[in-house]
């Protein structure tokens, strides 16, 4: 079923509209889920509240495109999520090491709670990404939003781990020079 | 939740990028039994280029502290790798290449006199020193090296032997 029809069951609070998500978008939310979070019913359960969060939202919201709109939806719960698991601890896991590999980019000054300072960066983030070629782009959004292992985003583009690898640190140096300009470290 | 601001802010980019990115997760599963049997038919083009290579030369061995790296790992003594006062980590790699490499920081930094600034990008040629120096390092993570794009050496923590071990990937 193509996007507008599953829009148009939510604007009709029509059931259907979830198990139609569910079939369509349901491996890929789970996916990313998993990818963070790393535990099967965990992901299970983000994956039902992206759901729920959707037919909560949808109306107001009309998605532009359903895919990301899910996608975004199912990351930011499974962040919160996240952070509640390993408050003041330190994790070890994958999704932790792609975190730890943004420190480079991280602006010196800014409040985790403005939130209008965080979106400002994510349009910023966008606006360098737009910039770089496709692949490379890409492969940055794979691993830093979709969370994927270096393993996995190298088969998936049929790439060596180590051409991955040294994509991932040149668009980091490149990225950290375009906030430079933009004047986010002091 | 450490880096929490990156965090936040990626989740944040736009719908398009976010997009293009399922869009290639999408065509991927598509044209995966593909690839596979192009994959088989590949093996041989794979072998013969490699057979190629090891008799035009291509090829770098390092070592480190007398041992040869292998995708066994090889501990680190204290000879080997050396610790500052702020627990940094320095390691010498010797290499033998033919003819010119790439090699790259991933993490770290690398240059090829111990006293040098670090760099995270050095071209170098047929026998020579590497200094890797990682700061700080974290016994849960991993630090990669990459050589001419084709070959990942690895620091990690071997928490049975409590020391620091290198390996290629």
């Amino acid at each position: 079923m193509d996007d507008s029809a599953i829009i148009e069951l939510f604007l009709q609070r029509d059931n259907r509209a979830i198990s139609e998500t569910a079939e369509k978008y349901g491996a890929y939310c789970f996916k990313i889920s998993h990818n963070i979070l790393k535990d099967f019913s965990d992901s299970e359960e983000n994956v039902n509240d992206t759901y729920y969060k959707a037919w909560n939202s949808i109306p107001p919201v009309r998605p532009k495109i359903m895919s990301a709109y899910l996608g975004r939806i199912a990351r930011n719960l499974a962040l919160n999520k996240y952070k509640a698991r390993y408050a003041g601890k330190r994790a070890g896991d994958e999704f932790a090491a792609s975190l730890s590999e943004l420190e480079l980019c991280t602006p010196s000054s800014m409040n985790l709670e403005e939130e209008a300072q965080i979106n400002e960066l994510g349009r910023i983030i966008s606006q360098f990404l737009h910039e770089q070629k496709p692949e490379i782009r890409t492969v940055f959004v794979c691993r830093y939003f979709n969370c994927e292992s270096v393993e996995d985003i190298a088969k998936k583009f049929g790439f060596s781990q180590s051409k991955v690898k040294s994509m991932l640190m040149r668009t980091r140096m490149k990225l950290r020079l375009h906030l430079e300009k933009e004047g986010y470290y002091e | 939740m450490n880096n929490e601001i990156m965090a936040r802010a990626m989740s944040q980019i736009d719908y398009e990028l976010i997009a293009e990115a399922y869009e290639v997760s999408a065509k991927g599963k598509k044209r995966g039994k593909i690839i596979r049997l192009l994959a088989t038919a590949a093996c041989i083009a794979v072998v013969a280029v490699s057979a190629f290579s090891i008799f035009s030369g291509e090829k770098i061995e390092v070592s480190v502290g007398g041992k040869a790296i292998s995708n066994e790992p090889v501990a680190l003594s204290t000879l080997t790798a050396k610790r500052s006062a702020q627990e940094d980590l320095c390691i010498e790699l010797n290499m033998e290449a033919d003819g010119k490499i790439q090699i790259e920081a991933i993490d770290g930094e690398i240059s090829l006199e111990s006293s040098n600034v670090g760099e995270k990008n050095i071209e170098a040629a047929d026998s020579f020193s590497v200094f890797w120096t990682v700061k700080n390092p974290d016994k849960s993570r991993e630090y990669t090296l990459i050589l001419d794009d084709k070959t990942d050496l690895t620091l990690s923590f071997d928490e049975s032997l409590n020391k620091w071990t290198i390996f290629k990937k």
